[in-house]
Formats: structure tokens, C-alpha cells, sequence
């Protein structure tokens, strides 16, 4: 094998790309990716795209889908960016074991998410139970469910990309404002913030995106209730039985979605589209 | 209220280096500190600013203590009033640079109409009355140090420090900028402390030179006697070479 490469390779080889076989099983993982997207696309009912504007469990749950959404997406902005700062910038003991508690959401199994949800603010939950007893006050199977268990796999994204974001900013830019007189607060509102603006969009997108499409912490959590709690995703489990080429429209849909989050986060990822770094804004320094 | 800057036993180490110095500036005085790189002149600057902390001795403005090691005092950059032109600039990237050269005033709470006017006022000074809706990234290296010097004067400071205020100056703007610098810190009322890496500069922008070597001071004198009898080699051989 390494001989015929050798005795094969022409003039300008190198010989330090990667051996063939890996060209192949690289183009076998696009394939993986993109053929069932392809599918979606080919079987996808087009003719009845309007039933997405028109069809009332779908604008039901479309409605229900981008309010719960958004709402966990301020919560997450909210509450990950104070985090991310002081996971970047606050030195203090079990910082990394925090860090690592925060993050395990996006690797954990979204219906154990749920059930984790459901054993702390379950009727009977640690949280669930006193707060029924004390308030009547139950959280499962509502929509502030949806919310909750949107929150709790979106936030670890916001947070880990935000992180980064501090991580990288110019400390010196800082020390300057804080010369100049700026408070803790100032500085903050002033000179991190809108140095974050980026980062903070990115981490956004990718929260957002998580929590529209989050299925298995939900229904295990919040449940399938028309109106309330089901959510786009749920009803295309739901329609998948029903009727399936309304599951492909909305699937459709959600994928369209997607593609837009992901112009949004070219920059960050797909650095090659547009030159690279081109459009991003210059440094401070001259 | 003008006060001097008196730094008594200051000693800073960074790593396996230590800076280690007596230094007294009079209140409308320009001390040039010059020395090859690596001597810890930007040290000097950042502890006089407050963003690298003594491990020994004083720094006091008049009667305000800045910073004592032994006592425990460490007053914040924040607090000191101090006027900073970074030798990297450090503007905002984000804001106008009439926003930039009133963030000073903003934070110690001037009103947004009377900071936007003095801020204006600056720029004119410094001649970029007309850019002040520029972004950082618009400008040239010259007009963007500019900034910064009018930046660290808008706010009034009790003590201004400089590091290399002419290195990101091309060789054809830079007469002109020594000039402004010249005028500014002539009419500058507090103590001024300039580093440079240049001894012809030091001997042309300062009242007095320091001339800063391995941490410490190896000359202090008027131009004309550094100028006339250098003690380092080095200073010896940069005067020649201008």
C-alpha cells in the first residue's frame, strides 16, 4: 500500500495528505448526513404549504413552540451569561465541577432530563411537592413545563459558547475603561457586553435552536397536551401517525429553520463562506 | 489641584524580573523614562496606574496615598484619577471615538451633553474636530493616537502617563504629533510620567530623563546633562545613532 503511494504520487505529493481510504469514509459521513435532509426535501409535500399558515393544531403549535422558546431563551441569556462570566473570570474552588454539572445537559439523554425534572418539580418532587402543598401551585404537564424543560437543555450551549467569548476578549481594553474611571458595572455594561455581542449571538442561536426542537424532556416532563404543551416537535410525533405527509411538511419547516440558524452562525462555523474573517470588525488597535 | 508624584521604594517583580526604584515628579513636570525593552518601563507605568500591584514601598499624589505596600493601601485604578495613553491605544472598537474620549466623563458622572461637548472640544484639539463619528478601525495610526491622548486628557486626571506615545506613528506624522504632545503636555498641570524607548524623544519631550535599565534607574537628569554625558552605553549609542 505505502509503496504503490509512493511509486503513484505525482510531482507535487507531498506525501503528507491523508491516506485515500480516508477521502472515502469522509465523503460516506456527508452522505450519512445529507441523503435523509434529501429525503425530507423530495417527499415533502409542497403543495400543501400552506397548511402551515392555515392549519390550526399547526398554528397552535407553532404559537406555543416560539413563545416557550423565546422564554427560555431570555432565561437562558439571563441567567448563562452571569454564569459564563463568572465560570471565565471568578477563580473559586470546584469551579471545573460546576462547570461540568452545567454542560451535562447536552450530553445527557433528553428523557432523563425529564424524568430529573419531573423527581424535582414533580407533584411529589423536592421543589414540586412542598410548593403544591404550600401554594397549590404544580408545574408538570403546563406550559411553564415546556419552558423549564427548554431552559434546561438550551442554557448549557449560551453558556459554554459565552464562556468562550470572555475567554477571549482584550483584558486590555478593560484596564483602559477602568483608567478612565469605569465601575464594575460600567465596565460590564460598556466595554464586556457589546465585546460579547458576537459570541452572545452565536450562543443564542444555538440555545434557541435547542429549545425549539427539544422533544424527550418535554413530553416526559410537560406531557402532549393539545394547546398547552405540545409543542412542533410533539405534533409531528403526533402526525407521524396520523397523517405523515403533514409530519414531512412540518419537519420541513423545522429544518428550514435550522439552515437559517446555521447562516446565522457562519462566521463562527462555516468560516470559508464569505472570506472568512473578512466581515468581522476590526480590532481597537491602530 | 496639582500634586506631586512621588514614588518611594517602589519595587515590582514580574517572573524572575524586578523593578526596583525612588522617582519624584513635580506637579507640570514630564519625567521621560527611557530605556531598551524589556527594562521595565511598561511595569512602571502599569503599577503607577494601579493595574499591577508593589510588592514593596509607596506611590503617593500629594497628600493622597495611591498605593503603600506595608500599610496594606491599594487605591483602585479607578480611583486614582490617573490619565493613561496605553503604547497599544486600547480604544474602544465598538464606540465612536467621540464616545471614547467622553467615556472618561461619563463614568465619574458628567451629564451625556456636557461630556458629548467637552469630549468635542478635545477631538478639535487634537485636530479630528470633524471625525468624532469614526470607529477606531476608520482611522489612521497617527489619528488614532491622537485619540487616545485626548481620551486621557478629557477626564481632567491628576497625573497622566504615557507609554511609547509616537511608536505607532509613521516616520512623516510623527513631527507633528511630537509637537501636539509637546504643547499638551507643556499646558498639562499635574505630574506626567513618559516612556520611551528612545532616548532622541525622551530628550526632546521631557523636563527630565530617567534613563531605566534591568529595573532601575541608572541616570536622572535635564536633557542636556544625559544629553552631554551619558552614563549608559546604551543611551551613549541610540544619541549618536539620531
Amino acid at each position: 500500500m505505502s509503496r504503490r503511494d509512493r511509486e503513484g504520487a505525482g510531482r507535487r505529493d507531498a506525501g503528507l495528505g491523508p491516506p485515500r481510504g480516508v477521502a472515502v469514509l469522509a465523503a460516506l459521513a456527508v452522505v450519512l448526513i445529507v441523503l435523509p435532509l434529501v429525503g425530507l426535501v423530495l417527499r415533502a409535500p409542497w403543495s400543501r404549504l400552506a397548511d402551515l399558515a392555515l392549519d390550526p393544531a399547526i398554528r397552535t403549535a407553532l404559537r406555543l413552540s416560539l413563545t416557550a422558546s423565546l422564554v427560555a431563551l431570555g432565561l437562558s441569556v439571563l441567567l448563562g451569561v452571569p454564569l459564563a462570566v463568572v465560570l471565565a473570570r471568578v477563580p473559586f474552588r470546584g469551579r471545573r465541577i460546576v462547570r461540568a454539572l452545567v454542560l451535562l445537559p447536552m450530553v445527557l439523554p433528553p428523557v432523563v432530563g425529564g424524568v430529573a425534572l419531573l423527581a424535582a418539580y414533580g407533584r411529589r418532587g423536592v421543589v414540586g411537592g412542598p410548593l403544591a402543598a404550600l401554594t397549590g401551585v404544580t408545574i408538570p404537564f403546563s406550559t411553564a413545563a415546556v419552558v423549564l424543560a427548554a431552559t434546561f437543555v438550551a442554557l448549557p450551549f449560551l453558556v459554554v459558547t459565552v464562556e468562550g467569548g470572555v475567554r477571549q476578549l482584550d483584558r486590555g481594553l478593560e484596564e483602559a475603561a477602568a483608567t478612565l474611571g469605569a465601575s464594575r458595572w460600567t465596565l460590564l455594561r460598556r466595554v464586556v457586553l457589546p465585546g460579547l455581542a458576537p459570541t452572545l449571538a452565536a450562543g443564542a442561536a444555538l440555545a434557541w435552536a435547542r429549545a425549539l426542537g427539544e422533544f424527550g424532556a418535554t413530553i416526559t416532563f410537560a406531557g402532549n397536551l393539545p394547546g398547552a404543551t405540545r409543542t412542533l416537535p410533539l405534533l409531528v410525533a403526533v402526525e407521524l401517525e396520523r397523517d405523515p405527509e403533514l409530519a414531512f411538511l412540518l419537519s420541513l419547516a423545522m429544518l428550514g429553520i435550522s439552515v437559517a440558524v446555521l447562516a446565522l452562525l457562519r462566521d463562527r462555523w462555516l468560516g470559508g463562506w464569505r472570506g472568512g474573517d473578512a466581515d468581522r470588525g476590526a480590532g481597537g488597535d491602530a | 489641584m496639582s500634586a506631586d508624584l512621588r514614588l518611594e521604594g517602589v519595587r515590582v517583580r514580574r517572573g524572575g524580573f524586578a523593578l526596583t526604584l525612588d522617582l519624584a515628579v513635580a506637579a507640570g513636570e514630564v519625567v521621560a523614562v527611557v530605556g531598551p525593552n524589556g527594562a521595565g518601563k511598561t511595569t512602571l507605568l502599569r503599577a503607577v496606574a494601579g493595574l499591577t500591584a508593589l510588592d514593596a514601598g509607596r506611590v503617593t499624589l500629594g497628600d493622597r496615598v495611591l498605593e503603600d505596600a506595608a500599610g496594606g493601601v491599594r487605591r483602585s485604578p479607578q480611583a486614582r484619577r490617573v490619565g493613561v495613553v496605553f503604547q497599544d491605544l486600547r480604544l474602544l472598537p465598538h464606540l465612536r471615538i467621540r464616545d471614547d474620549v467622553a467615556f472618561g466623563l461619563r463614568s465619574r458622572g458628567a451629564p451625556r451633553v456636557e461630556a458629548a461637548a467637552r469630549a468635542g472640544e478635545w477631538l478639535a484639539r487634537v485636530g479630528l474636530g470633524d471625525r468624532g463619528g469614526a470607529r477606531p478601525a476608520e482611522l489612521s495610526g497617527g489619528q488614532a493616537q491622537r485619540v487616545a491622548l485626548a481620551r486621557a486628557l478629557a477626564s481632567e486626571p491628576d497625573l497622566l502617563l504615557l507609554d511609547e506615545p509616537l511608536a505607532a506613528v509613521d516616520v512623516a506624522a510623527r513631527d507633528g504629533l511630537r509637537e501636539l504632545l509637546r504643547t499638551h503636555l507643556a499646558a498639562f498641570p499635574g505630574p506626567v510620567l513618559l516612556i520611551t524607548h528612545d532616548p532622541t524623544e525622551a530628550v526632546a519631550l521631557g523636563d527630565r530623563v530617567a534613563v531605566v535599565e534591568d529595573g532601575a534607574v541608572t541616570q536622572l537628569g535635564t536633557p542636556d546633562e544625559v544629553a552631554a554625558a551619558p552614563a549608559s552605553p546604551w543611551v551613549a549609542r541610540m544619541l549618536a545613532g539620531g
